[in-house]
């Protein structure tokens, strides 16, 4: 943690990269004006889907991980049986791992 | 001075015992009440630090004078409390979030009137009442309860069983404080009385009265073998024979189910999510203080087991990536910011479990060092997230979070503290998560580097939940221009302040706050000799 780890020099070094970037923000566009097309989202010429929301920007990654998320969901049904049902599935896995 | 260890317990539960009665008679008597309890506790603790600091491990016999008393020549069944670097430091920093969440209560929680079904009709017909009776007499309106007094008893019940976990030594009296700890959170679960509240408190309640047998059930089978509860002497005596080894799965599957990792990590969305944000911090507390008993168990009274070590390990991995999977997955704030807490404090376990596996080398004592350093850290980044989340549903009035959008255009601090929560629960510089999870990643390289590697895809794969949810709720155009919002009251934007004081402060001075109480407390983990001389002269 001593040699990598400098939170002086780690501070110094942000302030001088928010510089940087102020200035880059100072060398931009002074024409904006809001609520015209300048700030709609372009999507190279298509018609942006109205259905897909933020939320779903991980969807490829659910899509290739799905079971995996098939056995998580399994257990997070929020049933109280499934509960007390993996609770002592849980403890015999652990008295099988540590006593054998 | 001894008496500070038991008076941090009594004060609470004596005060908790009193808040309804004083409730009836003014509800500000009763919130300064609790607030007047939570600083002399924590004064206590502050004093009790620093007599553990100056005199080392400290030893407290409810009816007896000497702890040795309760040596087999002695009376075996006695309450023995032990104060050392470690439980004291944690109590001392777990006081300090509780007292901070309870001011945090004070302005918030009265917020909430519109998740409270029962509430909420009572101020219609409250209302309505009044408007009637107005003409004949004003002096035949009547108060109606609000819960209030309620849910101050039940989080100083909360705080008891939190500080008798950290400071009890015989088996009996953790299952008395693992019983109140579960029986408080459930009411606490329950407390704005709607459909989903009861039902997660119900599932709550079933689940830890299993819990509560496994526990009970370790404990009997300890007793049966050594005739003693006295973790102590069970420490001296233990054989590791398969008996104890049954005895060790009932009792660690218990605290692992109370710490909600995996693979009992199932209670903690669905608790989370209904419990107010105030009981929510408390109920972080209280699973840290569950892993802080699985170490001190795994450590001081059953000794260094490898496959023990092995298998938290396994644990710790599998609890960062389900938690960071199912958070991925999840389109609620608050069930989202309960999968990153399990996530949370799979780091916590990896660090520990992995000095277990590293014992009496320089790397093993570091992962120790990171991982209880990771303990305070969690419940600041976690904590601040939750307290974001809850002056969100506050000011907005809305079930989920995600059903607002552009959050930033309306209150762009908020959006700038949720912003440092993120980076901190990230483990990026300069704030205090990189610093723990930096000692963790190190030290365990040198146990295998696969699982630096995990670890730090789990903090990658964090951030990416927490970019999810700061583009969805904070950035875009707001979704409804005129949403009325309530203003944040400043008390509370002082305690968020606080909380990010403290990040950064510990972010850019980690090693003096290593140095200073992690290693202390490191030292009196691993020293089982001491811990069990402590008791036994």
């Amino acid at each position: 943690m001593e040699i990598i780890w400098q939170p002086k020099i780690a501070l110094i070094s942000f302030f001088l990269i928010f510089f940087v970037i102020y200035l880059f923000y100072l060398t931009g566009e002074k024409k904006y004006q809001k609520r015209t097309l300048q700030t709609v989202s372009y999507f190279s010429g298509q018609i942006p889907p109205k259905n897909i929301k933020l939320e779903g920007i991980f969807w490829g990654f659910f899509k290739d991980l799905e079971k995996i998320y098939g056995f998580l969901l399994k257990i997070q049904k929020e049933n109280a049986n499934d509960y007390i049902f993996f609770l002592v599935f849980g403890l015999i896995i652990f008295l099988l791992l540590l006593g054998f | 001075m001894i008496h500070f260890i038991i008076l941090i317990i009594a004060i609470p539960l004596f005060s908790a015992f009193l808040l309804p009665l004083i409730g009836k008679l003014n509800e500000k008597l009763m919130k300064f009440w609790v607030g007047l309890t939570l600083l002399l506790t924590s004064f206590l603790s502050i004093f009790l630090y620093k007599l553990i600091l100056e005199k080392g491990t400290l030893a407290y016999t409810l009816g007896a004078r000497f702890p040795s008393l309760t040596a087999p020549q002695g009376f075996p069944i006695r309450i023995i409390l032990i104060g050392d670097a470690l439980s004291g430091f944690l109590a001392l920093f777990f006081l300090f979030i509780v007292f901070l969440s309870f001011l945090f209560s004070l302005k918030i929680l009265d917020g909430y009137h519109f998740l409270d079904p029962v509430r909420s009709q009572n101020a219609l017909a409250e209302a309505q009442r009044k408007q009637a009776l107005l003409e004949i007499s004003k002096s035949l309106t009547r108060k109606t309860s609000n819960g209030v007094d309620k849910f101050y008893t039940l989080y100083l019940l909360l705080l008891v069983g939190i500080l008798g976990f950290l400071f009890t030594a015989d088996f009996f009296t953790l299952f008395v404080f693992y019983e109140i700890n579960s029986i408080a959170t459930t009411g606490l679960i329950a407390f704005f009385r709607n459909k989903e509240c009861f039902k997660s408190a119900f599932h709550y309640l079933a689940v830890f009265a299993v819990g509560s047998l496994f526990l009970l059930f370790g404990v009997g089978l300890l007793y049966s073998e050594y005739g003693f509860l006295n973790m102590a002497i069970i420490a001296k005596n233990i054989q590791f024979s398969f008996l104890d080894k049954v005895a060790l799965s009932f009792i660690a599957s218990a605290l692992i189910l109370k710490a909600g990792i995996f693979p009992f990590y199932f209670w903690k969305p669905e608790a989370y999510n209904a419990s107010p944000v105030p009981a929510v911090i408390l109920s972080i507390v209280s699973s840290l203080s569950a892993l802080y008993v699985l170490f001190r168990i795994s450590f001081d009274v059953f000794g260094l087991n490898i496959i023990f070590g092995q298998i938290l390990i396994l644990f710790s991995l599998l609890s960062i990536f389900a938690g960071v999977f199912l958070a991925l997955r999840e389109n609620n704030l608050k069930r989202i910011l309960s999968y990153l807490a399990i996530s949370e404090l799979g780091y916590v376990v990896l660090g520990v479990s992995s000095g277990f596996l590293m014992s009496n080398t320089e790397s093993g004592f570091k992962a120790i060092e990171g991982g209880l350093f990771h303990m305070v850290n969690d419940i600041l980044d976690v904590g601040l997230l939750f307290l974001i989340a809850g002056i969100i549903l506050y000011i907005s009035r809305v079930r989920n979070a995600f059903e607002i959008r552009g959050f930033a255009r309306k209150h762009p601090i908020l959006a700038g503290f949720f912003l440092f929560g993120v980076l901190a629960i990230s483990g990026l510089p300069p704030l205090n998560g990189f610093a723990s999870k930096m000692m963790i990643y190190e030290s365990v390289f040198h146990l295998s580097p696969v699982l630096t590697i995990i670890a730090i895809l789990g903090s990658i794969l964090v951030l990416a939940v927490l970019v999810k949810i700061f583009a969805s709720i904070f950035l875009g155009a707001p979704s409804e221009e005129n949403r009325d919002y309530q203003v944040i009251p400043k008390v509370v934007i002082a305690i968020v302040s606080i909380f990010i004081i403290l990040m950064f402060s510990i972010g850019l001075f980690p090693k003096q706050f290593v140095t200073s109480f992690v290693n202390p407390a490191a030292k009196a983990l691993i020293s089982q000799q001491n811990y069990i001389n402590s008791v036994i002269h």
